[in-house]
């Protein structure tokens, strides 16, 4: 049986030489599907990789306290609006109860607000204000290229700025010292980050599109109201953090009157970044994965054309003694080899496009085993599925019937 | 010989209907057949009498409308599609009236297609395809395609195809068709051998000349056997009828003249080669049967 089907093999690979130009075609279906599917998988695990990498670059003595309550269950059926929050729970005086839980704890809010500055030649540009505090230096992984990062005394409203903002707004990387206004308050460039091409990270915030304020300044703009995404915690280990995340979770709950808020540590530091993109993943291997279905048809659609074109051979090769089951095979074979030669293109492409996407993006796409092997087996899986129907139905023919057919 | 009593064949009360309704007709009418192992029979009658139906039902192709055919004494309705066609690809040889090669495929590659159901690897096919048409002078044809043959050569492959696997049973339809008659008689010889060596043959001719080559000789008409004959077949009638042939005046050319007395050689050497072959093909389906 094993001898059969490398004759099957080969029977299908003069049967795929015969009619290059169709087995090309369809070929070229499956594989911009399989493409697809293995760019978006290898630029997600890229997304997924870069914000671990993150987390383990601060360590494992990262917490990060974000609000959860009363308001949740809405926010939670749409993680898209994960940023959007109505009103946060937490509040400006939770930064206090958190730095007097323990020593050596550096304490970071993070509070968003989306803005339009302008410079004084009247240039503006809509970016991101991250109000905060100095430890957000620490807590997050943000080298400066030149100048320094906000202060907390400083005469003037200090901004530290990212990379491409900069550009946007001064068409230059360094405008230290330079200002720009928002509404009525001005503000003045003390410093700018290395551009870091990570635009997604814990914080859920791309640090080069980024102005980074005190958050008595953010306050400010916002009509005196802080409005909380989340408060990252870092400890001088993770020890010191467990035991500081414990008195701050009694005292949180104590000061709100319930558990209106989430602390998060360790890897799950990284999981609502990975949340969201799982699923914003999963909606784009859908799409692709209807380019797959259409490939799908186009071999069964050709396996279809082939049997009909061959039904004497059919005939002629259960006359001499092919059972219908030798048959199926023969064709299943067939359709088989062209979708998996179409997964082994589709690979290749999605290796060049992504990281031709990646690299317009800034992710680096990461090719894992699994994805390959993901990718040859959903070909696979499109070839058994597509190919069987065209091979039952050769299987099916008579072949006295098959034999009368002339062509 | 063990088993020699039962028959190879036996048909009782076989009914083919064709068409629907008014125009429903039986293309087999009733047919009672009883073949032993070992018999040459020629099958004889007009054009539309149900020849070639009756020959696809012997070969497992065609399935009956009614009666009952036992093969090798077991009920062929009973048989499953796999054990079917493992019988049709061990026990039986086909020679279609209309050859049924197949076009994309080399001359040896479509003798050779059988096997490929017998689980041979390919070089052993080729070599067994090419000895075969060793036999039938066509080894320099073996890498034509079939449309780049003359009607006389596709039919010379078309016998081979059939001989490939060893068949202890051969259904030749009008396998001299197309020939002239002494290419015609090269085929019967080769076709009288393989009845010596203790073949069954059942084959179907419009030439009333080719039936002093069997041992019995039916007659059908509108789809049942109108007469049925045993030939007593005499060492001498069979020299006789050769002898007859070569005094005839054939219309072939000069250079053919000599070839005869080459090619029945090159053929002994080959059938000599196989003979061992029929003898254990005969053993292997009753075997196979028990497995079953
Ligand atoms: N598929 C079919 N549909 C309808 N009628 C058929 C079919 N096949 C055969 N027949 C009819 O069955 C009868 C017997 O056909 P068959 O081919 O067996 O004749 P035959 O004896 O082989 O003739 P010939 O000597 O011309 O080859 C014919 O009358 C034919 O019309
Ligand atoms: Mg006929």
């Amino acid at each position: 049986m094993s001898l059969l089907l490398f004759d099957h093999i080969q029977t299908a690979q003069q049967s795929l030489k015969r009619n290059r130009l169709r087995t090309a075609l369809t070929t070229l279906g499956i594989a911009i599907g399989i493409a697809s599917v293995t760019t978006i998988l290898a630029l997600a695990q890229g997304v997924t990789q870069s914000v671990s990498r993150q987390v383990d670059a601060v360590g494992g003595n990262v917490a990060v306290i974000r609000p959860d309550a009363e308001t949740s269950a809405a926010r939670n059926a749409n993680p898209l609006s994960l940023q959007q929050y109505a009103t946060s729970s937490l509040r400006e005086s939770d930064l206090k109860l958190i730095r007097d839980a323990a020593d050596g704890l550096r304490v970071a809010p993070i509070m968003t607000l989306e803005t339009t500055l302008s410079t004084r030649d009247d240039d503006s540009t809509v970016g991101t204000i991250v109000g905060t505090s100095t430890d957000l230096a620490e807590t997050a992984d943000i080298p400066l290229l030149e100048g320094e990062f906000i202060r907390d005394a400083a005469p003037i409203t200090p901004a530290t700025i990212g990379q491409e903002l900069a550009l946007d707004l001064y068409g230059e990387e360094n405008p230290i010292g330079k200002t720009f206004s928002v509404r009525d308050t001005s503000f003045v460039v003390v410093g700018t980050f290395e551009r870091l091409d990570s635009p997604v990270n814990y914080n859920g915030i791309d640090f080069d599109q980024t102005v980074i304020v005190r958050l008595s300044d953010a306050k400010k703009l916002n009509g005196g109201q802080v409005q909380l995404q989340q408060i990252n915690i870092v400890a001088e280990s993770s020890q010191d953090l467990q035991a500081a995340l414990g008195t701050i979770e009694t005292e949180l709950v104590e000061a709100h009157g319930g558990t209106d808020f989430r602390i998060v540590s360790g890897e799950d530091v990284a999981a609502p970044t990975s949340q969201l993109f799982t699923l914003l993943t999963r909606v784009m291997i859908a799409i692709a994965a209807i380019s797959l279905v259409v490939g799908g048809i186009g071999i069964m659609n050709i396996m279809l054309v082939s049997v009909a074109e061959r039904t004497r051979e059919i005939g002629i090769r259960k006359s001499v003694g092919a059972s219908s089951q030798t048959i199926l095979t023969q064709f299943l074979i067939e359709s088989l080899m062209l979708s998996l030669i179409g997964g082994v293109l589709g690979l290749l492409l999605g290796v060049a496009l992504a990281y031709g996407l990646g690299s317009v993006l800034y992710f680096t796409p990461v090719f894992t085993g699994l994805i390959v092997v993901a990718g040859l087996g959903l070909a696979v899986l499109v070839g058994a599925g597509f190919g069987m129907y065209p091979a039952a139905r050769a299987a099916r023919k008579d072949p006295i019937e098959s034999l009368r057919q002339y062509r | 010989m063990p088993g020699a009593k039962q028959p190879v064949i036996r048909l009782k009360d076989v009914v083919k209907k064709y068409g629907l309704g008014d125009a429903e007709h039986n293309a087999l009418n009733k047919v009672n057949l009883r073949v032993d192992a070992g018999e040459f029979i020629a099958v004889m009658g007009p054009s539309g009498c149900g020849k070639t139906t009756l020959l696809n039902m012997l070969g497992l192709l065609d399935r009956a409308d009614d009666g009952e055919y036992f093969l090798d004494g077991k009920e062929v309705e009973d048989l499953s599609d796999a054990r079917r066609a493992h019988i049709r690809s061990r026990q039986i040889g086909i020679v279609f009236q209309n050859f049924n090669l197949i076009e994309k495929m080399t001359v040896i590659e479509n003798v050779a297609l059988p096997l490929t159901y017998h689980g041979m690897n390919r070089v052993k096919r080729l070599e067994a395809a090419s000895r075969v048409l060793g036999s039938f002078h066509l080894n320099e044809r073996e890498y034509y395609l079939p449309h780049q043959l003359s009607g006389g050569q596709i039919q010379r492959v078309a016998i081979a195809r059939a001989l490939v696997n060893q068949p202890s049973l051969i259904l030749a339809d009008e396998p001299t068709g197309n020939l002239d008659s002494r290419s015609s008689h090269i085929i019967m010889e080769e076709l009288a051998e393989l009845h010596r060596r203790g073949n069954t043959i059942i084959m179907v001719t419009h030439n009333p000349n080719l039936t002093s080559y069997a041992s019995r000789v039916i007659n059908m008409l509108d789809g049942q056997i109108a007469s049925d004959k045993k030939i007593r077949v005499t060492a001498k009638s069979r020299t006789e009828t050769i002898q007859l042939r070569t005094v005839k005046p054939t219309t072939s050319d000069k250079a053919n003249k000599k070839a005869p007395a080459k090619k029945s050689s090159a053929k002994k050497s080959t059938t000599k080669k196989a003979r061992k072959k029929p003898t254990r093909k005969k053993a292997a389906p009753a075997r196979a049967e028990a497995d079953a």
